[in-house]
């Protein structure tokens, strides 16, 4: 049959130390191993030193018992009211996001509503726009007696009482509702339009309503979603600093975020002690949602298979209702996007605040103007951007070697610590991160407070999840057979990548750079808590001349914050996006 | 063009052993398949020769060369093995053109522009996609995929091909056709390739040697005729080709003839056999479908031939199918071709061609049969 060589002779010790020899040789020539242990060293250094400063801080510092630190936050002036505010307000952005954002979502996934690429931008335009513009253009807007709404309103009808005022819980809902819907829109459409219209053919044939077959059929299939686009509204509600900064604070509304702002870190002297307990609250309640998500999403997978076979999903006719939903899309447009720029625009050219807007009251000046005011200007906007370039870029770098760890590694042990590693700082909101970091860096051995440092760790490790996020989906639409045949052709480990799998990936690694961009550029809600005088970022400026009540120069400095984020995506998206043809 | 030799490789995954005592030598310039069920090994095997695992021991040797042997530290990677490959999914590269994919071997070989343009477009004739040099895979049909990975594995021109069920993602009719094109291409450049299918028919219509492996462990090597007519067990009997397989007792058996009798029956018969099968050792007696044949009890003549039923009747057009029961509880298939359609309950004569019958005794490690 076959012709056998006869097994080579080897004593098994000689084989056996043959064998380790390979292998410590092996581990010496693959400098990825290196890469990889470096970068978990680091990960590990990123999450976990500050964290246990945060529970340190929280439970065990210095001589404080449990009991102590009880007694403390009972003696904080107005904590109850803030905690039962951040309830209200969560409890009232929960439904007012899903109501702006459900029917957009369904109008333009499921309907023949004309101009639907025109509407899902627009549903994006909230994403874009940071919640701190957002809530100072609503501040503008809305403040009781110089708001402009008021102020047009009092021109026409006479009446001197306020029409609306800005500065009430409901306002702070209004907004947060208003920006947080983006997320709701974005989880919900893309479920809606993958979603198998067989489905509710099956319904439909089987004698079941439209109205039935929606509650019986779309909303149990969807509600993964629903339950993920819940979540991220409520763990940003927590988290967001600007809008209830902006809207609530002056009206002594504080939500858990502003509150742990304005009573413990800015407060003098600072009660960092009472910050770490508040933050490990934040990040208790976080944790629990990601939770609850993890373990629904785990238990559904089963039936969210919207099927994969390219059938599109119907559009439903709407004759003449059609123009009904184009107005929907269009007055979320208006409320989002539309009335917040303008009135920036308003702010940023007029001459006076107050005057109408025509060509003899309109002005260069406040231009100038906004760059004379303060050095903070220039220099935020430097910060911003060495921050959130570098910051982005080397979060990249790294989420490009944990993915590929992810994914890609044989071994299980090594990919599951990196992935819990950087799943961490999901449950980790910007005020978390900023009373970690403070406790961490602002002593020895890491004497990083009061530099910008302190900043880009905060971004970076507020970020990963994201980048690490968008790397691993694209990585894992790579199978391994790509990349074998290449080492079959003849390609070294190293030519693979570069032939490869890199350009394969690359797709997702500019996403993710430009999401953690665009979120860098806008951050807020940690930076206000670790800023130092000269390490300002544009975000914080424009909140300090908001406080200030200088509109005309929060105005232009607005715009021009949204105008160079956007021209460097563009940039960005040249340079490095072409070649990346859609060829899955 | 070097012979393929694995010598007793193993390869386990954590307590699951995939693939042990496995020794077969490749002939050089013969297409051989691997054949065997789905997690047999027979996809660890491939991938143990074309180095995307490490045996845990064992060796394989290209020619004389040895380029893996846990024992003396040789591990050569998949990159300087010179294989060509293709893959399950075609693993075409969706960034690339199908000129790019075909040339990538040559460029990593370092071929000249000119000698590298001229390869690609003669691998491209070869399967007839000489004017989708430009185009992109997902341009391309399934087939045509197929044909273009085809191409990037001969383009290089390298020392031993290597295919893992290649054919598995196409549609019958696809497939047909594109085993007898690999089959054409492979008798023209007759180059030393490896073909993992667990499509029996497939395995049957391509190779010139087929190496069947079931659990890990190599059942039986030989020819298509070999396997078909001197199965080595009732594995292997029953998964190449539809068989019968009986409970039997060998009487006496004799350079490779025996005669048997089947538990519970009177009547001996005449069959094939082994030649290590010793006597009244017991087994089954295998008989193909097609190696009975039935005849109405009124025109039958002849020594062998039992009185049975029919059962069940089939038309397949080249073919009736039957299932007969004979002696009450023994229900036997039958295929025939041609002739008078025989009617259900109608007694038949039933004649066993001692050349397709074989006596088998169980299988080494005693794998319970499987009827197919």
């Amino acid at each position: 049959m076959t012709t056998i060589q006869p097994p080579i002779s080897t004593s098994p010790l000689s084989a056996s130390l043959a064998f380790f020899a390979r292998r410590a040789r092996l581990l010496l020539q693959d400098p990825s191993l290196f890469a990889t242990g470096g970068v978990l060293l680091f990960l590990a250094w990123l999450i976990l030193y500050p964290l246990f400063w945060l529970f340190y801080g929280s439970f065990a510092y210095g001589e404080q018992g449990l009991g102590e630190i009880v007694a403390q936050l009972r003696a904080l002036p107005g904590l109850p009211r803030a905690l039962y505010d951040t309830a209200f307000v969560i409890a009232g952005t929960l439904p007012l996001a899903f109501a702006f954002a459900l029917p957009l979502a369904w109008i333009a996934a499921r309907t023949d509503t004309p101009l639907r690429g025109l509407i899902e931008m627009t549903a994006l335009m909230p994403f874009i726009t940071p919640p701190l513009i957002g809530a100072i253009a609503w501040s503008l807007l809305g403040a009781p007696r110089t708001g402009f709404i008021n102020v047009v309103a009092r021109a026409l009808t006479g009446t001197s009482a306020p029409v609306v005022d800005i500065y009430t819980r409901g306002g702070v809902i209004f907004v947060l509702g208003l920006y947080l819907s983006s997320y709701v829109f974005i989880t919900v459409k893309a479920v809606m339009e993958r979603m198998d219209a067989s489905f509710e053919d099956a319904s439909f044939i089987a004698g079941a309503s439209l109205f039935r077959t929606i509650r019986r059929v779309i909303i149990p299939l969807s509600l993964p979603a629903l339950l993920s686009a819940g979540i991220l509204v409520f763990v940003n509600a927590i988290e967001d600093f600007a809008i209830p900064g902006i809207l609530g604070a002056p009206g002594g509304i504080f939500t858990i975020t502003t509150y742990i702002y304005y009573h413990a870190i800015s407060y003098l002297p600072p009660r960092y002690g009472v910050a770490a307990v508040l933050a490990t609250l934040i990040m208790m309640l976080t944790a629990v949602a990601f939770l609850i998500q993890a373990r629904v999403l785990a238990g559904e997978r089963s039936f969210t298979t919207v099927g994969g076979r390219g059938r599109r999903p119907r559009r439903l006719r709407l004759g003449r209702w059609r123009y009904v939903t184009l107005l929907y899309a269009f007055l979320y447009f208006f409320f989002t996007v539309g009335l917040p720029y303008l009135v920036l625009i308003y702010g940023a050219f007029i001459k006076t605040w107050g005057l109408m807007p025509i060509f003899a009251n309109l002005t260069w000046a406040n231009v100038a103007g906004t760059f004379e005011a303060s050095p903070v200007v220039v220099r935020g906007l430097g910060n911003s951007l060495i921050l959130a370039l570098g910051g982005a870029t080397v979060a990249s770098l790294l989420t490009a070697v944990i993915g590929y760890v992810i994914v890609k590694s044989k071994t299980r042990m090594l990919a599951g610590a990196m992935d819990f590693l950087s799943t961490i700082p999901l449950t980790m909101s910007g005020p978390v991160i900023a009373v970690a970091l403070l406790w961490a860096y602002i002593q020895p051995p890491f004497m990083l407070y009061g530099t910008l440092w302190i900043l880009g760790i905060a971004y970076v490790t507020r970020y990963l999840p994201y980048g690490v996020r968008t790397v691993t989906a694209s990585l894992r639409q790579v199978s391994d057979e790509l990349e074998n045949a290449a080492a079959i052709c003849g390609a070294s480990r190293f030519a693979g990548f570069r032939d490869v799998l890199f350009p394969l990936v690359r797709p997702g690694i500019l996403a993710g750079w430009m999401l953690m961009f665009i979120s860098m550029m806008r951050e807020l809600s940690a930076s206000i808590f670790l800023f130092t005088p000269g390490n300002e970022t544009t975000a914080v400026a424009l909140f300090n001349l908001w406080e200030e009540g200088i509109f005309s120069y929060v105005s232009v400095l607005a715009l021009l914050f949204v105008a160079i984020s956007i021209i460097i995506l563009l940039i960005v998206q040249r340079l490095f996006g072409s070649g990346a043809r859609d060829a899955f | 063009m070097p012979s393929v030799r694995l010598n007793g490789l193993r390869k386990s995954f954590g307590r699951l052993v995939a693939v042990q005592d496995v020794s077969v030598e490749f002939e050089e310039g013969a297409l051989t398949s691997v054949l065997g069920p789905s997690g047999c090994g027979k996809t660890t095997t491939l991938n143990l020769i074309a180095g995307f695992a490490e045996p845990d021991c064992g060796a394989i040797y290209f020619g004389d060369r040895a380029i893996a042997d846990p024992a003396r530290g040789i591990a050569v990677p998949p990159n300087r093995r010179n294989l060509g490959m293709v893959f399950q999914s075609y693993a075409l590269w969706p960034h690339l053109t199908v000129g790019e994919n075909v040339a990538y071997g040559l460029k990593m070989r370092r071929i000249s522009r000119a000698e590298r343009d001229s390869a690609v477009k003669e691998a491209l004739r070869i399967v007839q996609l000489e004017s989708y040099v430009e185009r992109y895979p997902h341009e391309l049909s399934g087939g045509q995929q197929q044909r273009v990975a085809f191409a990037r594995a001969l383009a290089y021109s390298p020392a031993i091909l290597l295919f893992d069920e290649p054919l598995s993602n196409l549609d019958a009719h696809l497939r047909e056709e594109m085993r007898f094109e690999i089959k054409e291409i492979h008798r023209r450049i007759g180059i030393t390739a490896i073909y993992v299918t667990h499509d029996q028919a497939e395995a049957m219509t391509l190779s010139d040697r087929i190496v069947v492996i079931e659990a890990g462990r190599i059942r039986q090597v030989g020819t298509p005729r070999e396997l078909y007519e001197q199965p080595a067990g009732v594995f292997v009997a029953s998964f190449i080709g539809k068989t019968n397989l009986l409970p039997a007792q060998l009487l006496e058996g004799r350079d490779g003839w025996g005669v048997v009798r089947l538990d519970g029956q009177s009547d001996v018969l005449r069959c094939r056999c082994s030649v290590d099968a010793s006597d009244n050792s017991r087994g089954y007696l295998s008989i193909r479908p097609e190696g009975i044949r039935l005849q109405p009890l009124a025109e039958s003549s002849g020594e062998e031939r039992f009185t049975s039923r029919i059962c069940a009747s089939t038309y397949l057009g080249n073919l009736n199918e039957y299932r007969v029961a004979w002696n009450m509880d023994t229900v036997l298939d039958v295929q025939q071709a041609g002739g008078e359609e025989l009617k259900v309950g109608e007694l038949v004569a039933l004649e066993i061609d001692p050349k397709r019958a074989c006596f088998l005794i169980e299988d080494p490690v005693g794998t319970p049969p499987s009827m197919s």
